[in-house]
């Protein structure tokens, strides 16, 4: 650690000469003072933003950013829509989960496509996307989240199993191992309705598409439906658990049990797992998330977080270049993925690679660590996200109820997309916001 | 109902002979009625503590032990780390949260425990015109809930420029409609009327009367006030967070929120900082309820009138 | 000063319940009312203001700019739109009637609780103890929310708790946190948190009570039950009006507690479960402040009804 330090410091100071001239070139036809931004971030959860700051602030002394902490992303989403109404917004801010496109319909956030693209291709091309909306771009993606499968070698192996490369071959070896074991395969959580989010997003759905003169909503479209098919047969064939985070306990004590046998994941999950495990660490191992179809047509479904840019900013350009150097720039994307300092997350530069040993922890893997990077990098490569909508967390929180439901057979999982569809355009036109299609 | 038995147990004083310092049938309070209160007591007081005790067991666990041992039984005793976690933790963050709590909890209880004794002896010792709607004001604010008028009051306190400052939350903290009318209950109940009439006959100035009549005489009911906000100011959470930006200036509520909030989603996970934190922010609170409990002696003598 | 106040006449110590007109007995009044001024002054910023701000914005919806939604939202006059469709909100009105029924069972449950807890402390004779009892009594109210949810449901839960372990010893089928149970245990919690508060509030009113009497009583032959039953609790009628007031309108106001469970068992607890739920779901998540402003007033409105014919009611009853 100490060394790291030393090493960023020095390069940091080596970097602060060229940083001046690079930075002072950039400033169009301004006095000398230092441009002051603020920028507000969920510090508990991406650890090493302050280290980010602190870095940049060095290197750019006309472009000063002030950190100010928020407690978390439900606090940050009111303080946003509290400041944005009240005139004292910060400059740029981190998008909480679910907003990147109802934050810009809303007037907190704004179309920064005058700044920000892609032509140099210093971002992947599918955090890219995920900001492109329409014409517009709503923000500047940050980190991303490739997902993949860890299975519990251990428990596959007594059935002579070994990772299911597709759905159907899941389901088989899943019911199985149900049948003679009680062996669940799959933990979906009530309040948590990523799973079938992440299955859709596979399967190639689009719950909100934009098209040009309004939105097409897909809960119900062949694909969409196609994914839920999968989650019923799980839920019809009792291959599915119900542990909650809330009890994280009980829910961190079942999957170290051996009594599940995979579970779909991403690589800022891992050294959570790792730290909370008693039992079967060094059983896990990684494998690619289960195709659709055809393994050679694998896509991996994720997630992308971006940072937003106020819409009452006077330092628009400045917030946009300040988030694209915390993007992509080398030292500060090192210290955000950083496991013990920062917050392990992966970044969206074009290329990742570099990242992926440091990311994935030692002892959780076992013997299986050596095979580890590559499926990363392959989840990477083959990564597909879903466009936010504009009423995208009201939408997500009549979708748990639903959800919630469909895990107690209640309803099935056809109904909630069905219901879904009618909600959200109802729910969107309700709000002045065209649908098509 | 009330008059009638009052009657009753007036009757049953002048039975008892004057003076002659040798009652009948007296039945002081016994050795079985002591015994029913005390076991009683004892059950409300487990019912109260025993859960608590899942704290104390777990703020001693590390985060492995945390999640995986029996939750009602200690595991590797590791509260030393925990403790010396807890203060070193971003440079000791937890005792500036502690100061800031200090501040806000007994600044803000003390002076809305005196603006509400004032305003509740005002409301139940006097007839003014408007005391009717004040009364049915503060009782009709109870009915408003409090996440309807955070946002507007966010706004006011932004145009007059005090947000992110300590006036943001210690004003809303000075002003409690249930401390109001808590206090006009307690003076309507503790200050008879003849004594104020006499004072004022006696030529005192309202003033003074107040201040060295009244205040003295609701030691309970002021004690009582004020301890009940100190507490709700001190776990308060709504108000800080929405007010003040920047992790130093959090309070206890705030600041531990923030640590547990995040913990499904981090690789540092500081639910064990968050336990550890909670008891020892359990501390204060304690010291400042025994060193009151003075004023919940049997009241205080009524002096002249009687 | 003195000879104005010795001139009245003696017999004149009532204060009249009209405007007064008297010189003196209007400075009485003025200097009454000025005690109250500091708070009502601080109340119309803090309370009057925003109320007055937010019944405005009840008035007005959002409305996007059309097409895709990415022009921006404005605000549009709306007239009475928003409580029309709030009178038609299914939702929202059987969250009411849940937490409504709610209330009527719970409430008797933990005042009874508060008020026995608080007379039994009043009984103990021996000062050391009874101030012991009086602050394990207040330990929950000193345990911050979270720690409170964290510690329940750990109790609560089905897979590590002692609760079901316990019952499964016993043979009973024992979770809280199914929808069966689940107003058990939110009701367990609440009362849990708030059993040492009102009792404070009850104990402070009967440390008030004269002494005299109840030694009067004591001397008569009256027993600890009959002199807490025609005695005390009569004459702290003002304070258990005041904590069943603050019961009903917390009751039916109830927010941190079902969404803890809802967390345990989102299939029973809906984002629109409770009155509160409902209003801050619109507020923060749809951020359809308006729409959330225009619920708060009828929510306050019925509250307001309810607490007022519980006022109504109790208070009469100490005048007949």
């Amino acid at each position: 650690m100490a060394s790291r330090k030393t090493w960023i410091a020095a390069i940091a100071v080596a970097g602060l000469a060229v940083g001046m001239t690079a930075c002072s070139a950039e400033d169009s036809g301004d006095s000398g003072e230092a441009v002051e931004l603020t920028f507000w971030g969920v510090q508990s959860k991406a650890q090493g933003q302050q280290a980010q700051v602190d870095l940049w602030n060095e290197e750019h002394p006309d472009v000063q950013v002030t950190y100010v902490e928020q407690a978390s992303d439900a606090d940050m989403t009111t303080a946003l829509q509290n400041a944005t109404a009240a005139g004292n917004a910060p400059d740029l801010f981190e998008i909480p989960r679910g907003y990147s496109v109802s934050f810009l319909v809303d007037g907190v956030s704004q179309d920064i496509s005058q700044w920000l693209d892609n032509d140099d291709e210093t971002f992947a091309q599918g955090a890219f996307d995920f900001v492109h909306v329409g014409d517009a771009v709503v923000g500047v993606p940050f980190a991303t989240n490739p997902t993949f499968n860890a299975v519990n070698t251990a428990t596959l192996g007594g059935f002579g199993f070994s990772a299911p490369t597709t759905w159907d071959e899941f389901q088989t070896q899943a019911v199985t191992m149900q049948q003679q074991g009680d062996i669940k395969s799959m933990n979906l959580p009530g309040e948590d309705p990523s799973y079938l989010r992440d299955l859709a997003t596979q399967f190639g759905a689009d719950w909100w598409q934009a098209a040009d003169d309004g939105w097409k909503v897909g809960f119900d479209s062949p694909e969409s439906l196609a994914a839920g098919e999968v989650i019923q047969r799980a839920i019809d064939a009792d291959l599915v658990s119900n542990h909650t985070y809330i009890e994280w306990d009980a829910l961190m004590q079942f999957y170290s049990s051996g009594q599940l046998s995979q579970f779909t994941t991403s690589t800022w999950q891992l050294p959570i797992y790792e730290a909370n495990f008693q039992s079967s660490v060094g059983d896990w191992a990684l494998a690619p998330y289960p195709a659709e179809s055809d393994p050679a047509d694998l896509v991996s479904p994720s997630y992308y977080n971006a940072y937003g840019v106020s819409a009452s900013t006077e330092n628009a350009e400045a917030a946009v270049e300040f988030a694209r150097w915390l993007a992509t720039d080398e030292e500060a994307t090192t210290l955000i993925a950083d496991t013990v300092d920062g917050a392990s997350l992966f970044p969206v530069v074009a290329d990742s690679s570099g990242y992926i040993d440091a990311l994935l922890p030692k002892n959780l893997l076992g013997d299986h660590l050596s095979d580890a990077p590559a499926i990363v990098e392959r989840a990477v490569e083959t990564s597909r996200s879903m466009h936010e909508g504009p009423d995208q967390v009201a939408a997500t929180e009549e979708l748990v109820d639903w959800w919630a439901r469909a895990l107690t057979k209640d309803v099935t999982v056809e109904e909630v997309l069905e219901h879904m569809q009618e909600w959200t355009v109802a729910d969107l036109t309700s709000k002045n916001i065209d649908v098509v299609g | 109902m009330s008059t009638g038995v009052l009657e009753t147990a007036t009757a049953g004083v002048e039975k008892a002979p004057r003076g002659s310092g040798r009652p009948r049938r007296r039945r002081p309070s016994s050795t079985r009625e002591q015994t029913v209160a005390a076991v009683g007591l004892i059950l409300f007081a487990l019912y109260s503590i025993a859960p608590v005790w899942w704290l104390i067991v777990n703020a001693t666990k590390d985060r492995q032990d945390l999640y995986n041992s029996n939750g009602l039984w200690f595991a590797d005793f590791n509260l030393g780390a925990n403790l010396s976690d807890l203060v070193t933790y971003d440079d000791g963050v937890f005792f500036r949260w502690m100061l800031n709590t200090v501040l806000y909890s007994g600044g803000g209880a003390a002076v809305c425990t005196l603006i509400s004794i004032a305003a509740g002896y005002s409301l139940s010792k006097f007839r003014f015109l408007g005391r009717g709607l004040g009364l049915g004001l503060v009782i009709g604010s109870f009915l408003i809930p409090s996440t309807l008028i955070t946002v507007p009051l966010f706004l006011l306190f932004s145009q007059l420029g005090i947000v992110d400052t300590v006036w943001a939350v210690l004003i809303p903290l000075f002003i409690s409609p249930f401390g109001v009318y808590l206090a006009k209950v307690y003076v309507d109940g503790a200050v008879p009327d003849e004594l104020l009439e006499a004072a004022r006959l006696d030529g005192a100035s309202e003033q003074r009367i107040f201040l060295q009549m009244v205040l003295p005489m609701m030691r309970t009911g002021a004690a009582t006030v004020f301890v009940l906000l100190f507490v709700s100011n001190w776990n308060n959470f709504f108000l800080p967070l929405t007010m003040l930006r920047g992790s130093d200036k959090w309070t206890l509520a705030v600041g531990l929120y923030s640590w547990f909030a995040n913990r499904a989603d981090t690789s540092v996970d500081r639910t064990a900082l968050t336990l550890v934190g909670a008891l020892i922010s359990i501390i204060p609170l304690a010291i400042v309820m025994v060193s009151m409990q003075r004023y919940w002696r049997t009241g205080v003598a009524l002096g002249a009138v009687k | 000063m003195a000879s104005v106040y010795s001139s009245a006449p003696a017999r004149r110590v009532r204060v009249a319940k009209t405007p007064p007109r008297r010189g003196w007995q209007a400075a009485q009044s003025r200097a009454g009312a000025g005690f109250s001024i500091p708070f009502f002054l601080g109340f119309l910023v803090v309370f009057v203001l925003p109320i007055g701000y937010a019944v405005y914005q009840s008035f007005f919806t959002m409305q996007a700019s059309g097409g895709l939604g990415l022009g921006g939202t404005e605000a549009v006059f709306a007239g009475p739109g928003n409580y029309v469709k709030a009178m038609t909100d299914e939702g929202f009105w059987a969250s009411m009637l849940r937490v409504a029924i709610f209330a009527v069972i719970q409430i008797p449950i933990s005042l009874g609780l508060s008020l026995t807890a608080a007379l039994l402390l009043d009984s103990v004779v021996s000062e050391r103890r009874g101030s012991g009892f009086r602050t394990a009594l207040l330990v929950p109210y000193m345990v911050p929310a979270i720690v409170a949810s964290l510690i329940w449901v750990y109790l609560y839960s089905p897979r590590v708790g002692p609760f079901t372990a316990a019952g499964n010893a016993l043979g009973i089928d024992v979770n809280l946190f199914s929808p069966g149970m689940l107003w058990v245990a939110i009701g367990n919690l609440i009362v849990w948190m708030v059993l040492g508060f009102n009792m404070l509030i009850i104990y402070g009113s009967l440390r008030g009570v004269d002494r005299s009497t109840l030694e009067a009583a004591r001397v008569d032959g009256a027993g600890g039950f009959r002199i807490a039953w025609s005695i005390k609790i009569p004459a702290i009628r003002g304070t258990l009006v005041l904590t069943g007031l603050i019961s009903i309108i917390g009751m039916l106001q109830i927010f941190n507690e079902p969404l803890l469970f809802r967390a345990a068992s989102p299939e029973t607890v809906t984002k629109d479960f409770t009155p509160i739920m409902a209003i801050y779901s619109q507020a923060f998540t749809s951020n359809d402040y308006s729409y959330a402003a225009a619920l708060s007033i009828i929510l306050a409105a019925v509250v307001g009804l309810l607490s007022f014919g519980f006022y109504t009611l109790t208070t009469r009853k100490e005048t007949s």
